[in-house]
């Protein structure tokens, strides 16, 4: 195992063109995810907390709950759906880096709704009534309101972007784990591992940490420069 | 309509005031001319932040109308809060979200009201004083019919309390709004021609 490692580290070192791709790939497919995710969550974050109806708290509880899916569970329903006899499988997505983003959008939604639901029901009420007090309505007041919990949403991003940077069931299922198309860091590891590589397995997931590190505190650093 | 009686900017019926079915106080029936003053007095829980949130239209009455509805937001009603809220973002971001002047309206606002050389600063790093200066030129860069001020003077140092005077004074002089005052007592406004609006206790 102590010699896997340093082979590890030497892999590392020497990562051919092959290893960047698939980080690259694995990059590709969950900033696309989480940013789109984002266009999603905020606004929804932002209706519900808004919202006075019974509707409001089910919903709140179905996020909270959506945030602990089995990405496994996800990346299934997306095969069934995607899959040349499912309803979707017209679209001929199955496979595809485009399949792959759609289960780590639906994976990242609930994380970032709920961080910006509980950022936005812990302002005090003064700071909605000083919205309408200067009559900002819809989108302008949501804007206003979205930029007081600017830390808290950027909180959520990277907690979801680590869900499903660092996520197998969903990539692997949906994608297909094919070379040079939609092999990822945790695909890939997977598949080393399956072989024996255990170096090279290694290797990838100290990569995978390591841009995971990196993202977070580029993140970090980006809204104490901003708050 | 004489023109000795102008419309009231906003007239009360039998008007409760509180939150849910929980009634805080029931109001003398009002009737508020265009330009004129009025303290709102009464000790602790009597009600009167309640009175100015739902004659601002932020709460809807427990029981009895308000005429005509009211109507939050810029030409409308503004409410300021005792301690106001200002977002994250600079002076004149903040300014600037209620405003429905240009650029030249708001620095001249600003400079009316000590806050020119601030604009660019954070809001959030002004003093309470500033900060409650800042909140009233928001408001009044509104443009309100009728300005609801919820105890405008609490904490204010000398420097602060002389802006407030000139402020109140401006208006009794000028009647550019309605202003309604919630305090303890009358700070600010002695000598001014001011109504009073007593609230006592429901419960």
């Amino acid at each position: 195992m102590g010699g896997d490692f340093v082979h590890a580290l030497k892999l590392i070192l020497t990562a051919d063109a092959d290893v960047w791709k698939v980080a690259g790939v694995s990059l590709q497919v969950s900033l696309t995810a989480l940013a789109l995710a984002t266009v999603v969550a905020l606004p929804l974050g932002y209706i519900i907390s808004s919202s006075q109806s019974r509707m409001a708290g089910i919903a709140t509880w179905l996020i909270h709950t959506a945030t602990a899916f089995p990405t496994v569970v996800v990346g299934l329903s997306f095969y069934f759906l995607l899959s040349q006899s499912g309803p979707l499988g017209w679209m001929n997505l199955l496979y595809t880096r485009t399949a792959m983003t759609i289960g780590q959008f639906v994976l990242a939604i609930p994380i970032v709704t709920a961080v910006c639901l509980v950022a936005l029901n812990r302002l005090g009420p003064e700071y909605r009534e000083t919205t309408r007090a200067l009559g900002l309505r819809g989108t302008a007041a949501m804007r206003v309101l979205l930029a007081e919990v600017r830390p808290a949403i950027v909180s959520g991003m990277l907690i979801a972007f680590s869900r499903v940077f660092t996520e197998l069931g969903a990539a692997i299922i949906l994608g297909g784990n094919i070379r040079g198309s939609t092999r990822t860091l945790t695909t890939v590891i997977a598949l080393e591992y399956d072989r024996g590589d255990n170096a090279r397995a290694i290797a990838l997931g100290l990569i995978l940490v390591g841009i995971a590190l990196t993202v977070n505190a580029l993140a970090h650093r980006g809204v104490r420069e901003r708050s | 309509m004489s023109a000795q009686t102008p419309a009231p900017v906003l007239s009360t019926r039998g008007l409760a005031v509180g939150y849910a079915d929980r009634a805080v106080c029931t109001v003398p029936d009002l009737r508020l001319a265009p330009g004129t003053i009025w303290l709102v007095t009464g000790s602790n829980g009597t009600g009167k932040t309640t009175l100015l949130k739902t004659l601002a239209g932020l709460l809807a009455p427990i029981a009895g109308s308000i005429t005509p509805a009211p109507r939050p937001g810029p030409g409308g009603s503004v409410f300021v809060h005792s301690v106001p809220v200002l977002f994250r973002g600079s002076l004149r971001h903040n300014l600037a979200l209620g405003s429905h002047g240009g650029s030249d309206d708001l620095r001249e606002t600003a400079a009316a009201f000590g806050l020119a050389d601030r604009l660019d600063q954070p809001a959030r790093e002004l003093s309470h004083g500033l900060r409650q200066r800042a909140a009233l030129a928001r408001a009044v860069l509104a443009r309100p019919q009728l300005l609801l001020l919820d105890e405008p003077e609490g904490g204010l140092d000398e420097a602060a309390l002389a802006t407030w005077r000139e402020f109140a004074a401006q208006t009794a002089r000028e009647q550019r709004f309605t202003l309604v005052v919630a305090a303890h007592r009358p700070a600010g406004l002695e000598g001014l021609p001011i109504g009073q609006i007593a609230l006592g206790t429901n419960n």
